[in-house]
């Protein structure tokens, strides 16, 4: 699993039920905006993720609908597990981002 | 005494022979003296003519010469003029492909961080990259009040979308299969428009079409490899 898969399935781990658009996913999991999709698509994919369009009339709202991603029950329990495994070796995190490991920043 | 008058009648006797000899000789000579010069004057007039001939008809020559290079250098400075206009729009031609070639390139480098093994995906990408620098180039075109058209709603906003990213997202949704392309074209016009609220929110907007481009393959992979069956509840290697 690469490493900005692992930060996103650790953003989405902070609220697992709590729906968020792809802009603040990835502000969330710090990546750069734009980069984040096809993690999203992937994950999305094998059935960790759903998504669905933000239910608002865009001219009402005065701005586009977002498209919000949420954890699947399965996705959360199996993210986990791959979170932990992941951080069973955590040198190689830690070294690209001492933060996530515990480490200085 | 008498032997001596024998003497000098013979010697003048020679003498008188001699004399008629030198005469008749002065006499040959002066009459081929005179032939001979007779026979160059004439042969001098010949030349002399032949000289005037000639003259008249170098000066001819060179007449026909002048107005024959004239004629021919005008002729090249025509031929030349024409291969100098040809040139031109060739070069203006090739100016305008290099142009487009550079906006591919430069799109393609943003694109592929990593080789891509399927070189199919390239081509359609690159075809992809060529419409949208074209339609880059056109737009370059136009006029800025055209930034001010259109009904998308992120143009209703304070930090507009240029129409540089609008292009550039578009280039990016069509390399996506066209199942997917309403959902991505939606989505990432949605995440323009939020950026669009940020500070100095035409960088931020530029940035993240650029980002957006050059995830569109990777994208495209994700959302076409067949998940159910090969890869069971695995993200990603």
């Amino acid at each position: 699993m690469t490493l900005p898969t692992q930060l996103v399935l650790r953003a989405l781990l902070e609220s697992p039920t709590r729906e968020r658009y792809g802009l603040e996913l990835g502000q969330a999991a710090g990546l750069p905006s734009g980069t984040i999709h096809p993690i999203l698509a992937r994950l999305e994919a094998v059935g960790w993720l759903e998504s669905s369009w933000e239910e608002i009339d865009p001219h009402v709202a005065g701005r586009p609908r977002r498209r919000y991603y949420v954890l699947t029950a399965d996705g959360a329990e199996r993210a986990r597990d791959a979170l932990a495994r992941a951080y069973a070796s955590t040198a190689t995190v830690a070294r690209l981002r001492p933060g996530l490991a515990g480490g200085p920043q | 005494m008498s032997a001596d008058l024998d003497d000098i009648r013979a010697r003048a006797h020679n003498l008188a022979t001699h004399l008629d000899l030198a005469r008749d000789l002065a006499r040959d000579l002066a009459h081929a003296r005179d032939n001979d010069l007779v026979l160059d004057l004439a042969r001098a007039r010949d030349l002399a003519l032949a000289r005037a001939r000639d003259l008249a008809r170098v000066r001819d020559l060179a007449r026909a010469l002048d107005l024959d290079l004239a004629h021919a250098l005008a002729r090249a400075l025509d031929l030349d003029l024409v291969l100098a206009r040809d040139f031109a729009h060739a070069l203006a031609h090739a100016l305008a492909h290099a142009h487009d070639l550079v906006y591919a390139h430069d799109l393609a480098r943003a694109i592929l961080p990593s080789w891509m093994p399927h070189y199919r995906d390239l081509a359609t990408m690159l075809d992809n990259l060529l419409e949208v620098a074209r339609a880059i180039d056109r737009a370059l075109g136009k006029s800025a009040a055209r930034m001010g058209e259109g009904e998308q709603l992120a143009d209703a906003r304070s930090g507009l979308p240029g129409w540089v990213c609008r292009r550039l997202m578009g280039g990016a949704v069509r390399v996506l299969p066209a199942v997917h392309r309403p959902r991505y074209a939606d989505e990432w016009c949605a995440e323009l428009w939020e950026l669009g609220g940020l500070p100095s929110a035409r960088r931020h907007q530029l940035a993240h079409a650029l980002r957006v481009v050059s995830r569109c393959v990777v994208l495209r992979r994700s959302l076409a490899a067949p998940v159910p069956g090969l890869a069971p509840r695995r993200p990603d290697g």
